[in-house]
């Protein structure tokens, strides 16, 4: 047993010295270095969501804004995030994706989908979970100002 | 057999010490070694915001901040030391399971100033498991499961995902036996619940 520990620990020693080198791969290069959708719309639209995730402290937020017509439909999104290479990457695909979409289709989105178009690796996936966050919070608030509006229009 | 102690206890008191030193050092280390990319990768053409997201507001999504005890957020200090065990102690258990393990012979457990890494290899993958400090939280990032934050739990002295309510170990007691193909026992280690 005793020999089995310090020879492990001989392999250990005799390792060559691994160093991380930042791979990534084309398709987040790619969005990272034309993102899709920059920009905001306006927010106090009752067609527009907003949605906003993330702690600066951590260095991320993503804000995330989608624009809905009377069918459902989603006809333009937005985002604007603050964070690194696989955060702007994995919004800025987001966008891409919820665009033409309905709300419902919308929310179907999967972080895992994010995360394999992107190829991200282990440490990055929570960029792709944060990017479903921001889409969840932004239809939140769209279904929350269309509840709103019909009890406002009632009770007018 | 004496002297193998000697250097096991040796190797855990140099991992101790990086890992004081690291704490020290937190905010401008842990960013490199947490992450891939480095802070300087932030793109400044998609950072200006708002004036009224104003940097020391965190922002949650509106699922975390429905869970209970949001508001007991543990100090930093015993954030660190609670931390600092749970890591550890994982570490130290992964390490037993891959060493008896015969087809894991790929296999790799790494950990360092808050950043525990397990390479099963192919086909299984890797879990990264790390400190984050700003939200007094533990990450976790499982290759089937894919990511979770888990809190502090004070009272049962457990890390819980408030999104489905399950804690870090139960995740790892139902996840790693697939992979280690042994019965597994997290309940060993600290800070765990295992229902």
């Amino acid at each position: 047993m005793a020999l089995n520990a310090s020879s492990k620990l001989l392999k250990v020693v005799q390792q060559p010295l691994k160093i991380a080198v930042a791979a990534y791969h084309p398709n987040v290069i790619d969005h990272y270095e034309n993102p899709r959708n920059v920009g905001s719309l306006d927010k106090s639209d009752k067609n527009v969501g907003t949605g906003l995730v993330g702690a600066p402290a951590c260095g991320d937020v993503m804000k995330l804004q989608i624009k809905v017509d009377d069918n459902g439909k989603i006809i333009d999104a937005k985002f604007k995030t603050f964070g690194c290479g696989s955060a702007i990457a994995s919004s800025s695909l987001a966008t891409e994706w919820v665009k033409g979409k309905t709300i419902d289709q919308a929310s179907q989105l999967k972080n895992t989908d994010i995360a394999k178009e992107l190829s991200l690796p282990p440490v990055k996936l929570h960029c792709s979970m944060l990017a479903e966050d921001a889409i969840k919070a932004a239809l939140s608030d769209y279904k929350i100002k269309q509840q709103k509006d019909q009890k406002a229009e009632a009770q007018g | 057999m004496q002297c193998c102690r000697n250097i096991i206890n040796i190797r855990r008191i140099s991992r101790l010490a990086q890992a004081r030193t690291a704490s020290t050092f937190s905010s401008s280390r842990k960013i490199n070694s947490n992450m891939y990319c480095p802070s300087s990768r932030i793109s400044m053409a998609t950072c200006i915001f708002d004036q009224s997201s104003s940097t020391s507001k965190i922002f949650h999504s509106k699922k975390l901040s429905t869970a209970p005890n949001e508001n007991e957020f543990i100090d930093s200090l015993t954030f660190e030391r609670v931390c600092e065990e749970t890591l550890e102690s994982l570490s130290e258990y992964f390490e037993e399971l891959v060493e008896n393990s015969q087809h894991l012979n790929t296999a790799d457990v790494a950990y360092s100033s808050g950043v525990l890494t397990v390479t099963f290899g192919p086909p299984y993958g890797t879990y990264v498991i790390n400190r984050q400090s700003p939200n007094r939280q533990i990450w976790l990032s499982s290759p089937t499961s894919g990511p979770k934050r888990y809190d502090y739990v004070t009272e049962g002295n457990y890390w819980i995902y408030k999104h489905d309510g399950n804690s870090l170990h139960q995740l790892l007691q139902e996840e790693i036996p697939k992979i280690v193909k042994t019965k597994v026992d997290f309940t060993k280690c600290l800070h765990s619940l295992v229902s």
